[in-house]
C-alpha cells in the first residue's frame, strides 16, 4: 500500500467530520466508504479508528490505525503516530468540549499508549480522571509524570491546563501528588509564577471543606512559600495553617514575617497584619505582648479611620470587618472599641458595590403565603457548632404556620447529618451556599425574605459582606458574637440583661431587648463521663475548680484572679482544658501560678474529650466553674448551668463581658456573679469553702431546670417571633410614611 | 390425531437441542402422536424458545374436536408438572419456575402448582403479595381437600409465608392452609404459634405474630399453646384485659396441678402487669396452696412443657410479700422438682446436631467465660451490663456471649457486646442446642442473666454444660442445683442470707453491679405543661405495675397527703385505666384530691424518659420489690429517693446502690420510716439541696460508679472460683486414686 502524507485531503473531510462526529454509526459508514474509495488517505484510517473507538470497538479503533502504520516505512512512521495523535487530540477536546468525560478519557487513553511521554496529555488525563472521580496516586505513578516533568521544560503548556491539573493533584492527599506539584512548580518560567499563589490559594480552599488534610496543606503551603518567598497571600495561607494544626511557632514566625513586609505598606494592610499576628498569639494562649498588639491595633484603626480609603481592592475590604475580632478579648471597653468598629465598618460599607450584580437565581418554588413572614437565617454555624446547638430549638418550635423559614448555611457540608435532623428536616427551604457573597446575596434577594438573621456577624467574612448588600428590608443579627456595627444591619438582639442600659449610645444597631432572655435551648444531649478524680490522683473531699476554654479567652488578669481562688482554698484543684497550644498554655498557667506561689500539684491539664457528649458528662468532676473574663464563655456557660455546677463569672461592660450574667440570672442563680475582679476572687472562694452554699446552687439549678426561662426554647421563640412580627410593622409603617411623602 | 401415553421413546429432555432435533424428526414421522408436539414444545422452552414452544402445543389442541381438548391438555400438564418436578430436583430453580408459569398460564386452578410457585419464588428470591392475589391461593385452597394436596407443601407453603408475607392476604393464605389440616391440624397449630411466638420476640413483627395467633385461635380454641402465646403477647403489647382474658381460658382447659399452677402464674402475671392488684393477695395466697401442693407431690412423669413451666411459677410472690426465708425453701424444692425431672429425660447434649465447632483456640492460662441472657440488648439488664463487656480483660478471658431470641442485627447488641467480645452466638428457643454449644465451647464458668425471668435460660442451666455456672444481675437466683454461685454483695443480701440459699453465695467486696452512667437525652416535660407550680414539691414513681404493691401506695399517699403544695407524679407501663382507678381509689382512702396525681404517659425513648426525671424533687420506690435501673437512674440523675429495705434481694438492691452511690438519706428499714423519710425530704429543701450534692460529687468517685473497679473485682472472683475449683478437682481424683 503506498502511503500519502498529504494534508490536504485531511482537511476536506475534517468539514464533514464536524457534522458526523456526534453520530458513530454514520462516521463508521462514512469513513468506510472513505476507505474503501482510497485506500491511499491515511487520515481516514484516523478518523474511522476513531469512530469505531467511539462506538466501543476498541479492537477494530486499533486494527484500524494499525492498517497504515504496519506498511509505513521506518522514516514515515513517526509523522504518522504524529498525525494520528493530532486527529485523537482533536476528538478528544471536542468531546471534553461536549463535557462527555468518559469518552474523552478513552481517547487520551489511547493517545498515552502511543506518546507515553506527552505531557500535556497526561495533564489532560489527570483532570478528566479527577472529574470522572477516579484519580488516583496508583495512576500518577503508573504514567510516570513526575519523572517526565523533571525530564522537561513545561514552558508551552497552556496555562488554563496546568492550573486545572495542579488543582486536581491538590486533592489527591499523597505524597507523589506532592513531588509532582513540586516538579510543575519548580520547573515553571519565571514569568509565571503567580500561578504559585493560585495553587495556594486552591490548597486552602481544599483544606477548608477537608480540615483532615492539615499536614498535606502545610506542605504544600510551604512548598509554594519556598518558591516564592515573601508573598503575603502565601503566608497568610500557611500562617493559618499553622494555627489550624497547632504548629504555632511556626505561626507565630509567619506572621511575624507577614507585619515586617507589610511595614510600609497602607495601613489597612498593617492592620490586618497586626490582627493576624493577635490571632495566632491568642489562639496558642500566648498573652506576652497583649498590651503591645492592642495598642497598636488601635492606633492602626485610627489611621484608617481618619484617611477613610476608597477604592479598596475585594481582598483588603473583605476583612474589614472582622480585623477588631480580638478587641474585646483582651479588654471589656464597649464604649471606644464599638465606636471604633462602628466607623471602621461606615469605611466597609462605602467600599461595598451598593448594587447586586444581575445574577441568574432561580425564583423560590415555595409560593409566600398572605400574612405570612418569611424569615431568612444566614450562617456558617448551623451544624454540631456552638451555634448549631444553641440555635435549633428556635429552628425545632418555630411556628411554621405564621412564619416560612428559610436557611442559607455557608461553607456547610450538604451531607452532615447534624444539619439535617435539627435544622434542613425543620424548614422550609434550605440553601448550601459556596459562590460567592454577591451570589447569595441574590439568591437571599430572589427569595423575598422579610427578615433575614445572620447568626454570624464578624465570625465570618463572607456573612459580613452578604449582609452588607441588604438584599432583606428588615437585617438583624442575633447571637453569633457582639454586633458588627455594618449600616445595613437594623437589629441587634439583646435581653435585659446582656447589655448595660446605656449600650444604646455606642451601638450602631437598634437593640432589641427581648423580655426575658435572648437565647433559651430546651438542654443538652449528655454521654457517659470518662473522667473519675482517681484518675487525675485527685482525693475525693478535694475542691475541684474547672476552666474550660480556648486559648483566646485566657486573658493573664483573669487567670491571676483564679490563681488566687485556688491558693485561697486549701485541698483545692484546677482543671484546666480547652483548645491551645498545650506548652504555651502549661508554660503560662505554669508561670502564673509560681507568681503567686501555687505549685503545679494543684493544677490538671486535660485532654479534649471525643465528642460533645463526653465533655458535658466529664464537667461533672467539677464542683466549681471559674468563667473568662472580659470573654465570657457562652456555651460552656449554659452546659455547665445545665449540668447543675455552681460557676463564678465577672460582669463588665460589653456583650461578651454579660453573656454568664443573662444566663445565670436566667437559670435562676445569682450566687458567683461579681461585679470587680475582687468580688470574681471572693465568690470564687467562698464557693470553694462552702459546701452547703453549693448544695443549695445546684439545688436551684436543678429544679430551674423545669422551670427556668433560659431553658424554655418554646417561650423564648414566642417571644423572638413576636419581635420579628414587631419589627416587619415598623418597617410596614416607615415605608407607608415614605410612600405618603412621596 | 391420536392421543398416545406410550412414553418410551422419549428421549433425554436435557440436553433440549438434541431432544428438539429428536422430537422434530419424530414429528416429520409421525404427525400425529401428540406427546411428540409436548416434548418438542418442552425442549424449545428449556433452550429459551418460548414463542416456539407456545406454537408448537397449539398444533394438536388446535386441531382437537371438544372431547380431546381435555384429555390433550391433561397430557400437556402432566408432562410440564413432570418436568418441573425434575428441574427443582436438579436444582435448576430457575427452568421449572419458568414450566410452571406455563403451566399456570395452561390451568390456573391448580393449587399445586400454585404452591410450588411459592417455593420457587421463595427460592429465587422473587415472592411477593402480589403474586399471592394474582395466583387467588386463598380461593383455591378453598375448593381442595386434604386429600389432593401434598401435606409437605402446605406445611412449606406455612413456613414461608410466617417468613416472608406479614400482610393481612399473607395471614388469610396461612388460615387456608391450617384449615386443610386433618387430625394433624393441632400439632401443626402448635407449630405456627411457637413460630410466631419466636417472630415476636426479635420484635420484628409483632402484631403479625399475634394475629396468626388468633387465627390460630379461631382455628383451634382449646389449644392451650395459643393461650399461653397470648397471654405474654397481649401483656407486653399493653392488651392487659384480653391478656387476662387469655390466661383465664388457659386456665379453664387444663386439669393437672402443674398446668393449674402455670395457668394461675400467667394469670398474675397479666393482672399485675396491668397494675391490678384488686383481688391481688388473694390470688398469690392460692397461688401459695398450688405450690405447695406441687412440693408435696414432688411429680416426676412431667412432660417437657411441663418443666419449662415449673422453674419460673413462683416469680410473683416476690412482688406480694417479703419473705425469703419462706419463698426461697419453697423455689429450692421446685427447683429440685425441676432438676429431677431434666435429669430423667437424660438428653444426650453431645447428639445434638448443628453445633459450630469452637473456632478459637483455647489459650493456656485463661478462662473462657460465657454469658447466657436474652437482654444484651436495649434492656434494663443490657444498660447495665454492658460496662462488665466494656472493661472485660480480654488477655485474661476469652468472652462468649448465647443470646437467646435476640435480633442478630440489633445495633445495640452489636455495640455494647458483639463487638466487644470473642464470640457471640443468636439462638431461637432451643435449649439442648444452647446447652450443646456451651460444652462443645468448653466454658470454663457460665454466667446466668435471665434466672427466673426466663424459662429456656433455666433449662439451659440445667444441663450443667459447664463447671462452674453463676447466676447474677438479671433477678434473684433460680436455686436450681445445677448453679454454683449467686453475685452478691455485703448489702444486697442480708447476713444469714445463706441459711436459705442453694446457691453459695459469692460476695463481691463492694457492690454487686458497677455502672459507668446513663446516656441522657433532652427533657419534654415541664412543670407548667403539668400545671404544678415551680414551687411545689414534686414525688415520681416510675414503675411496672408488677411492683406497686398497695401496701406501699398507701405509704406513698401518706406522704403526699402530709406534705402542703406536693405532687404526685405515676408513670410505667400498666394499663392506664387500671392504674388510675386504682390510685384513685387508695387517694380517696387516705382522702387525698386527685387534682395532686399526675399520670404521665411513657417516653418517646430511654434517653429522654432520664432526662425528664429531672422534674421530680422525690422519688419514691416500691416495697417488697424495689426498681433496679430506676433506681440508678434516679441516683444518677442526682434526685433523692426514699426506700424501704427488707430481707429479699428485690426489696435490697436500692439499698445497695444507694449505699455504694454515697448516700444514706432515704434508706428506710419499716413503713414507718418510709413515711417519716419521704415527708422529711418533701419539708426540708436544704436536706434534698445536701443529697444531690453528694450524689453530684459521688459521680466521680463512688463504688457504684466505678464499672472499671466493679469489672476487676467480678473477675478476681472468676479467678478465685475457679481456683477452688480445681483444687476440688485435684482432691477428687486423689481420693479416686487412693481407692
Amino acid at each position: 500500500m503506498q502511503v500519502q502524507t498529504s494534508i490536504s485531503p485531511i482537511a476536506s473531510i475534517d468539514s464533514q467530520h464536524e457534522q458526523i462526529c456526534q453520530q458513530q454509526p454514520n462516521a463508521i459508514d462514512f469513513y468506510e466508504l472513505a476507505v474503501a474509495a482510497d485506500e491511499t488517505i491515511t487520515s481516514n484510517y484516523w478518523h474511522l479508528g476513531v469512530a469505531y473507538l467511539l462506538a466501543g470497538r476498541e479492537d477494530d479503533a486499533q486494527a484500524t490505525w494499525l492498517t497504515p502504520l504496519f506498511a509505513a516505512t521506518e522514516i514515515d512512521i513517526e509523522s504518522l503516530t504524529n498525525n494520528l495523535i493530532g486527529v485523537l487530540e482533536q476528538a478528544a477536546q471536542d468531546r471534553a468540549e461536549v463535557t462527555d468525560l468518559q469518552q474523552a478519557w478513552l481517547l487520551r487513553q489511547h493517545i498515552w499508549t502511543f506518546a507515553p511521554d506527552r505531557v500535556e496529555n497526561i495533564l489532560h488525563l489527570i483532570c478528566l480522571t479527577k472529574k470522572i472521580g477516579t484519580l488516583t496516586t496508583e495512576l500518577l505513578i503508573e504514567w510516570q509524570i513526575n519523572e517526565l516533568l523533571q525530564a522537561t521544560t513545561i514552558d508551552n503548556i497552556d496555562e488554563d491546563l496546568l492550573e486545572r491539573a495542579l488543582g486536581a493533584l491538590i486533592t489527591i492527599n499523597t505524597d507523589p501528588s506532592l513531588e509532582i506539584i513540586k516538579s510543575c512548580l519548580k520547573g515553571l518560567p519565571s514569568n509565571r509564577n503567580e500561578l504559585i499563589t493560585t495553587v495556594a490559594n486552591t490548597l486552602f480552599k481544599v483544606f477548608n471543606q477537608q480540615p483532615a488534610s492539615g499536614l498535606y496543606a502545610v506542605k504544600l503551603a510551604e512548598l509554594c512559600n519556598d518558591l516564592q518567598p515573601n508573598i503575603l497571600s502565601i503566608l497568610e495561607i500557611l500562617n493559618y495553617l499553622y494555627t489550624s494544626t497547632g504548629s504555632y511557632h511556626k505561626a507565630i514566625e509567619t506572621a511575624e514575617q507577614y507585619c515586617r513586609l507589610t511595614l510600609s505598606s497602607t495601613s489597612v494592610s498593617q492592620l490586618f497584619a497586626n490582627y493576624q499576628l493577635q490571632r495566632t498569639h491568642f489562639t496558642a494562649g500566648n498573652w506576652q505582648k497583649k498590651d503591645q498588639l492592642i495598642n497598636r491595633h488601635q492606633q492602626l484603626l485610627k489611621e484608617v479611620i481618619q484617611l477613610s480609603p476608597h477604592g479598596l481592592d475585594r481582598s483588603q475590604h473583605q476583612r474589614l470587618a472582622v480585623i477588631s475580632f480580638f478587641l474585646p478579648y483582651i479588654e471589656d471597653n464597649p464604649r471606644i472599641n464599638k465606636s471604633l468598629q462602628n466607623q471602621l465598618v461606615t469605611i466597609y460599607q462605602q467600599n461595598i458595590p451598593q448594587t447586586i450584580a444581575e445574577v441568574e437565581t432561580e425564583k423560590s418554588t415555595l409560593l409566600k403565603k398572605t400574612g405570612c413572614l418569611r424569615i431568612g437565617y444566614i450562617g456558617m454555624g448551623l451544624t454540631s457548632h456552638s451555634v448549631g446547638w444553641l440555635s435549633r430549638w428556635l429552628i425545632h418550635h418555630h411556628d411554621r404556620q405564621s412564619f416560612q423559614v428559610f436557611l442559607y448555611c455557608l461553607n456547610t457540608n450538604q451531607d452532615d447529618t447534624f444539619n439535617h435532623q435539627w435544622f434542613r428536616d425543620k424548614v422550609d427551604i434550605t440553601s448550601y451556599l459556596t459562590g460567592s457573597h454577591e451570589d447569595i446575596a441574590a439568591q437571599i434577594k430572589a427569595d423575598e425574605i422579610d427578615i433575614l438573621i445572620d447568626v454570624d456577624s464578624v465570625t465570618y467574612d463572607i456573612t459580613c459582606l452578604v449582609m452588607a448588600h441588604k438584599p432583606a428590608p428588615v437585617q438583624v443579627s442575633w447571637l453569633g458574637w457582639d454586633s458588627s456595627g455594618i449600616p445595613t444591619i437594623d437589629y441587634f438582639i439583646a435581653d435585659p440583661y446582656v447589655l448595660a442600659s446605656d449600650a444604646q449610645d455606642y451601638y450602631q444597631e437598634k437593640i432589641w431587648r427581648l423580655p426575658q432572655t435572648y437565647l433559651a435551648v430546651d438542654g443538652f444531649e449528655i454521654g457517659t463521663p470518662t473522667l473519675r478524680r482517681e484518675d487525675l490522683d485527685i482525693p475525693a473531699d478535694a475542691i475541684v475548680y474547672l476552666s474550660s476554654q480556648s486559648g483566646y479567652k485566657r486573658h493573664p488578669d483573669c487567670v491571676r484572679a483564679q490563681m488566687e481562688i485556688i491558693k485561697a482554698v486549701p485541698n483545692s484543684y484546677f482543671l484546666i482544658k480547652g483548645k491551645s497550644d498545650g506548652t504555651t498554655i502549661q508554660n503560662f498557667f505554669g508561670e502564673l501560678a509560681a507568681e503567686v506561689r501555687i505549685s503545679l500539684d494543684r493544677l490538671r491539664f486535660l485532654e479534649r474529650d471525643i465528642n460533645e457528649y463526653t465533655h458535658r458528662a466529664n464537667l461533672e468532676i467539677a464542683d466549681i466553674v471559674l468563667d473568662t473574663y472580659p470573654y465570657n464563655g457562652a456555651t460552656t456557660t449554659l452546659e455547665t448551668l445545665w449540668m447543675g455546677i455552681p460557676l463564678v463569672t465577672q460582669v463588665g461592660q460589653q456583650f461578651a463581658a454579660r453573656n454568664s450574667y443573662t444566663f445565670m440570672l436566667n437559670a435562676g442563680i445569682e450566687e458567683g456573679i461579681a461585679w470587680s475582679q475582687d468580688e470574681y476572687i471572693e465568690w470564687g472562694i467562698k464557693l470553694g469553702l462552702d459546701r452547703d452554699l453549693r448544695n443549695k446552687i445546684h439545688g436551684k439549678l436543678r429544679s430551674g431546670r423545669t422551670t427556668a426561662p433560659v431553658w424554655n426554647g418554646k417561650q423564648f421563640t414566642r417571644d423572638l417571633e413576636q419581635a420579628y412580627q414587631q419589627m416587619w410593622a415598623i418597617y410596614q409603617g416607615q415605608q407607608q410614611n415614605l410612600d405618603s411623602l412621596n | 390425531m391420536q392421543a398416545i401415553a406410550d412414553v418410551s421413546t422419549r428421549i433425554d429432555l436435557h440436553s433440549p437441542i438434541q431432544s428438539s432435533e429428536f422430537y422434530e424428526s419424530a414429528i416429520s414421522a409421525d404427525e400425529t402422536r401428540t406427546d411428540n408436539y409436548w416434548y418438542l414444545g418442552v425442549s424449545y422452552l428449556l433452550s429459551g424458545r418460548e414463542d416456539d414452544a407456545q406454537a408448537t402445543w397449539f398444533v394438536p389442541l388446535s386441531v382437537a374436536d371438544s372431547d380431546e381438548i381435555d384429555t390433550f391438555t391433561d397430557e400437556l400438564l402432566i408432562i410440564l408438572n413432570q418436568e418441573a418436578n425434575y428441574q427443582a430436583q436438579i436444582l435448576d430453580f430457575a427452568k421449572a419456575w419458568l414450566l410452571r408459569q406455563h403451566l399456570w398460564s395452561i390451568s390456573p386452578d391448580r393449587i399445586d402448582n400454585s404452591l410450588h410457585m411459592i417455593s420457587l419464588a421463595n427460592r429465587l428470591d422473587l415472592l411477593a403479595e402480589e403474586q399471592l392475589s394474582e395466583w387467588q391461593i386463598v380461593n383455591l385452597l378453598k375448593t381442595v381437600s386434604i386429600a389432593d394436596i401434598d401435606e409437605d407443601l402446605l406445611k412449606e407453603t406455612i413456613s414461608i409465608i410466617l417468613e416472608n408475607i406479614h400482610t393481612d392476604l399473607g395471614l388469610e393464605v396461612i388460615e387456608s392452609c391450617l384449615q386443610l389440616f386433618g387430625d394433624s391440624r393441632h400439632v401443626m397449630i402448635s407449630k405456627v404459634v411457637v413460630a410466631a411466638f419466636n417472630l415476636f420476640c426479635q420484635q420484628k413483627t409483632g402484631q403479625f405474630a399475634i394475629r396468626l395467633v388468633e387465627v390460630c385461635q379461631r382455628l383451634s380454641p382449646k389449644n392451650i399453646r395459643v393461650y399461653q402465646a397470648l397471654v405474654l403477647m397481649y401483656s407486653d403489647t399493653g392488651n392487659h384485659d384480653r391478656s387476662i382474658a387469655a390466661a383465664e381460658n388457659y386456665d379453664r382447659l387444663v386439669s393437672s396441678p402443674i398446668d393449674k399452677l402455670f395457668a394461675s402464674y400467667m394469670i398474675q402475671r397479666s393482672s399485675l402487669a396491668s397494675g391490678d392488684w384488686q383481688d391481688g393477695i388473694n390470688k398469690i395466697n392460692r397461688h401459695w396452696q398450688s405450690l405447695e401442693q406441687v412440693v408435696r407431690e414432688f411429680p416426676d412423669d412431667l412432660n417437657r412443657e411441663q418443666i419449662l413451666h415449673l422453674i419460673t411459677s413462683s416469680v410473683f410472690l416476690a412482688y406480694a410479700e417479703d419473705n425469703p426465708r419462706k419463698y426461697r425453701s419453697v423455689q429450692n424444692q421446685i427447683a429440685e422438682i425441676y432438676q429431677h425431672n431434666i435429669d430423667i429425660i437424660d438428653s444426650d447434649l453431645l447428639q445434638i446436631p448443628s453445633i459450630n465447632d469452637c473456632i478459637t483456640p483455647k489459650k493456656q492460662g485463661v478462662l473462657r467465660i460465657g454469658y447466657l441472657a436474652s437482654t444484651l440488648r436495649a434492656h434494663s439488664v443490657g444498660w447495665l451490663t454492658r460496662w462488665l463487656f466494656k472493661y472485660h480483660d480480654r488477655q485474661s478471658f476469652q468472652v462468649f456471649n448465647y443470646c437467646i431470641n435476640q435480633n442478630p442485627n440489633d445495633g445495640f447488641n452489636h455495640q455494647w457486646f458483639r463487638d466487644k467480645v470473642d464470640i457471640s452466638y443468636y439462638f431461637q428457643n432451643n435449649p439442648e442446642q444452647i446447652a450443646a454449644q456451651i460444652k462443645a465451647d468448653n466454658i470454663d464458668i457460665l454466667i446466668d442473666l435471665d434466672s427466673l425471668t426466663l424459662d429456656i435460660s433455666c433449662f439451659v442451666m440445667a444441663y450443667k454444660p459447664a463447671p462452674i455456672q453463676i447466676t447474677w444481675l438479671g433477678w434473684d437466683a433460680s436455686g436450681l442445683p445445677s448453679i454454683d454461685y449467686f453475685i452478691a454483695d455485703p448489702y444486697v443480701l442480708p447476713d444469714d442470707a445463706q441459711d436459705y440459699y442453694s446457691e453459695k453465695i459469692w460476695r463481691l467486696p463492694q457492690t454487686y453491679l458497677g455502672v459507668e452512667g446513663f446516656e441522657v437525652g433532652i427533657p419534654t416535660l415541664r412543670r407548667e405543661d403539668l400545671n404544678i407550680p415551680a414551687d411545689a414539691v414534686v414525688y415520681f414513681s416510675s414503675q411496672i405495675g408488677y411492683k406497686r404493691h398497695p401496701d406501699c401506695i398507701r405509704a406513698q399517699m401518706e406522704i403526699i397527703k402530709a406534705v402542703p403544695n406536693s405532687y404526685f407524679l405515676i408513670k410505667g407501663k400498666s394499663d392506664a385505666a387500671t392504674i388510675q382507678d386504682f390510685f384513685g381509689k387508695l387517694a380517696a382512702e387516705v382522702g387525698i384530691s386527685m387534682d395532686r396525681i399526675r399520670f404521665l404517659p411513657q417516653a418517646a425513648d430511654e434517653f429522654t424518659h432520664r432526662a425528664n426525671l429531672a422534674i421530680a424533687d422525690v422519688v419514691l420506690d416500691t416495697f417488697p420489690y424495689n426498681g433496679a435501673t430506676t433506681t440508678l437512674e434516679t441516683l444518677w440523675m442526682g434526685i433523692p429517693m426514699v426506700t424501704q429495705v427488707g430481707k429479699q434481694f428485690a426489696a435490697r438492691n436500692s439499698y445497695t446502690f444507694m449505699l455504694n452511690a454515697g448516700i444514706e438519706e432515704g434508706i428506710a428499714w419499716s413503713q414507718a420510716e418510709y413515711i417519716e423519710w419521704g415527708i422529711k425530704l418533701g419539708l426540708d429543701r436544704d436536706l434534698r439541696d445536701t443529697i444531690q450534692g453528694k450524689l453530684r460529687s459521688g459521680r466521680t468517685t463512688a463504688p457504684v460508679w466505678n464499672a472499671k473497679q466493679f469489672t476487676l473485682d467480678l473477675e478476681q472472683a472468676y479467678r478465685d472460683m475457679w481456683a477452688k475449683y480445681q483444687a476440688k478437682q485435684q482432691e477428687v481424683s486423689a481420693d479416686y486414686s487412693h481407692n
